[in-house]
């Protein structure tokens, strides 16, 4: 991921690396994240880097965010180490409501794609 | 006069959800409700592995008190187990630890640690529509 990319960036707990994959509901168990910068109309996926970690790997994974200037994070799931680093960093964690099923159910995604 | 209960802080805000036994009629049966409180610590202690310590600073309470809601949960979920019956997550004695809102359109919930202005729409609909939790 490109450490240029500082603005507004929002990062989402994905299964899969493609458009039409289902939203994760555990943070640390995510697959993948769908990085997006709304504003200048740019979105990648990035493997979860604390998947095949045993132990703390949500931790691993909101590290991994936290360095890379991530603002905002979507999931439905966060444990406690996970929001520690993520309030630390003073990053903003976003809760699905249960109607969210698929990325492409976020209509600012949508959008995007 | 007892004193009053020490509110237990949350991580985060918990989804009001019931458990069924799947292919069992639970009509009529009494339910197992389960506290916020006492989903939390079963989140801390058996879910995240964390010491009863460790997660009682969290919650913001004692160690002993942590065990006592601990051995509470398990029980609650023994007896939905074994006893075929509804378990659900219901508000109880907490307290949330940061500025937590809801959307009313979507029932997101989301925080604003920066408290940007833009912390005042939603982040997925952008409704304005919100309410402090």
């Amino acid at each position: 991921m490109k450490n240029n990319q500082v603005n507004n960036l929002t990062a989402i707990a994905v299964k899969e690396a493609n458009l039409n994959t289902k939203l994760e509901d555990c943070f640390g168990k995510s697959g993948y994240f769908f990085i997006a910068d709304p504003g200048n109309k740019k979105f990648e996926f990035v493997k979860n880097p604390g998947l095949e970690l045993k132990k703390m790997s949500g931790r691993h994974a909101a590290l991994f965010l936290a360095r890379n200037k991530i603002t905002t994070v979507i999931s439905s799931n966060f444990g406690a180490s996970v929001k520690k680093v993520f309030d630390k960093n003073k990053i903003r964690l976003v809760i699905l409501s249960p109607k969210y099923k698929l990325l492409k159910d976020i209509e600012w995604v949508r959008k995007l794609i | 006069m007892a004193r009053p209960v020490k509110l237990r802080r949350l991580i985060s805000p918990h989804k009001e959800i019931t458990f069924t036994p799947a292919g069992n009629d639970t009509s009529g049966k009494e339910k197992v409700t389960l506290l916020s409180e006492e989903y939390e610590v079963i989140k801390l202690v058996d879910y995240e592995k964390m010491h009863h310590m460790q997660a009682s600073k969290i919650m913001g309470i004692s160690r002993p008190t942590l065990t006592r809601i601990y051995e509470r949960a398990r029980n609650k979920i023994a007896e939905s187990l074994v006893e075929l019956k509804d378990l659900c997550l219901v508000e109880g004695n907490s307290i949330l630890g940061d500025n937590w809102f809801i959307c009313q359109q979507c029932e997101s919930v989301f925080n604003n640690p920066q408290n940007i202005s833009t912390g005042n729409k939603c982040p997925l609909c952008f409704s304005e529509n919100i309410d402090k939790l």
